[in-house]
């Protein structure tokens, strides 16, 4: 403290000056149309430059964070549009064509994915605490990507669509088929639906979405686009090509349909099963 | 200082400010030459004289030109810049024999050229702070460039008339 007074009674000449400069500027700002416009320009400017680049600092760290709570209120808005849209009959999204009656949407983090082996999976950060169960179906935003395997509390492994072991009924141009999409092992961005006759009317572009035979998917979610049609020789079927909607290759957030009424549907097979 | 020394400095204070204000502000030549010559006394004021005292009077005397003016802060803001540099000025221009000498403001005594000098840097250095100031948001590089030159050149004349007469009178007073 000593030493402080002794440093302002030294440099108090000093001190005056810059005070007094201080001073003069102060009463040219303040006096001055121009300056005052200038000067107040200027502060504005550096002070909104310096907000904006301690917001960018402070926003990269939470990062983590604002994905999960988007995540989070997409999930909620997505299940409330949903339900908006059922009563208004109005599908605005491919998952808003998720009836909300039967599935209950809930949104996960992909922390792992496989594209180039032989039978793909994927493992989402969410499990039975959050009462996932094995054969749900798995969707992006896009399209299907694929159903929960294996539950762990925290985390549940997937069947890709990528995966030998995975089928479904499609819906080729609202047309409900018996045939199977199958992956064929021959590229990440495309299956292949078998057991279409060749007296079916299917062209390259037609959209193929899930049909109504399925309990594990909605109705109508998008499994992609109709590609090359080959009518083969050797058989009665066609062999259509089908690019995938969902990029696999980017997985980062899916969405797992959760069907209200499943241990009834579940018992009711296990039921024709044992009888037949 | 003496009392009568602190008199004449009071004197020629006093006077200069007159001129300043009823001969000089009244002959702005289309804004471009402003002269300004009342700061000249503080370039006169001995060297050994407290700074506090010095930056006082200097930022003072600004002020109430600027409060007469209608024109707050050039006026200060220039005279203490000036201030800032009239030591090193005088460090600059006059050696250790004439820095005693000047303490009295003997002109007999100093290099005239350097004297010249002396009061061309204070000059050139003041008029620059006000015109940058004053209107550098009105006028062109060039034209600022003009106007400094112009209202130095005219002051720096009126400075060493002014010192001239003025020197000699305070010497002899001193003595």
């Amino acid at each position: 403290m000593i030493e402080f007074l002794q440093f302002l009674r030294n440099r108090f000449s000093s001190l005056l000056w810059w005070f007094f400069l201080f001073l003069s500027i102060g009463l040219l700002v303040q006096k001055n149309f121009y300056y005052r416009v200038v000067f107040k320009s200027k502060t504005n400017q550096a002070s909104l430059s310096l907000m904006q680049k301690s917001n960018n600092f402070k926003s990269y760290f939470e990062l983590r964070k604002t994905n999960k709570d988007l995540m989070e209120e997409n999930e909620v808005l997505r299940n409330r549009l949903n339900k908006i849209n059922q009563t208004r009959q109005i599908p605005v999204n491919k998952l808003d064509l998720i009836d909300e009656e039967v599935f209950e949407v809930l949104a996960a983090k992909v922390i792992f994915n496989t594209i180039r082996k032989n039978n793909n999976y994927f493992i989402i950060q969410k499990g039975s605490k959050d009462g996932i169960l094995p054969n749900m179906g798995v969707v992006s935003n896009k399209g299907i990507v694929g159903i929960t395997e294996t539950i762990a509390s925290n985390y549940s492994l997937c069947r890709s669509v990528l995966n030998s072991k995975f089928t479904t009924n499609p819906k080729i141009n609202g047309i409900n088929y018996f045939g199977e999409v199958k992956w064929t092992k021959k590229g990440y961005n495309k299956m292949y639906i078998t057991e279409i006759g060749k007296e079916s009317k299917i062209q390259s572009g037609d959209f193929v979405t899930t049909s109504n035979f399925s309990s594990i998917f909605n109705e109508n979610v998008p499994i992609g686009i109709v590609g090359k049609v080959v009518k083969k020789k050797e058989n009665n079927y066609l062999q259509i090509e089908c690019l995938l909607a969902a990029n696999l290759k980017k997985l980062n957030y899916v969405y797992v349909l959760k069907r209200k009424d499943k241990e009834e549907i579940d018992q009711l097979i296990e039921l024709s099963s044992n009888e037949h | 200082m003496s009392i009568r020394q602190i008199f004449i400095y009071t004197i020629l204070f006093l006077l200069l400010l007159i001129f300043q204000f009823f001969v000089l502000n009244n002959l702005n030549v289309d804004h471009r030459i402003i002269i300004k010559i009342y700061f000249v006394p503080l370039l006169f004021l001995p060297m050994n004289l407290n700074r506090t005292q010095l930056y006082l009077v200097g930022f003072l005397l600004g002020l109430g030109i600027d409060f007469f003016e209608l024109n707050f802060g050039v006026n200060s803001f220039s005279i203490l810049i000036l201030l800032a540099f009239k030591r090193a000025f005088y460090r600059q221009f006059f050696d250790e024999g004439e820095r005693k000498e000047i303490f009295y403001l003997t002109d007999k005594t100093l290099n005239l050229l350097n004297f010249i000098l002396y009061l061309a840097s204070s000059t050139v250095v003041f008029h620059t702070c006000y015109f940058l100031f004053e209107s550098y948001y009105a006028l062109s590089f060039t034209d600022l460039l003009l106007s400094i030159v112009l209202s130095s050149t005219t002051a720096l004349l009126l400075n060493i008339l002014i010192s001239l007469i003025f020197l000699d009178n305070l010497n002899s007073n001193d003595k």
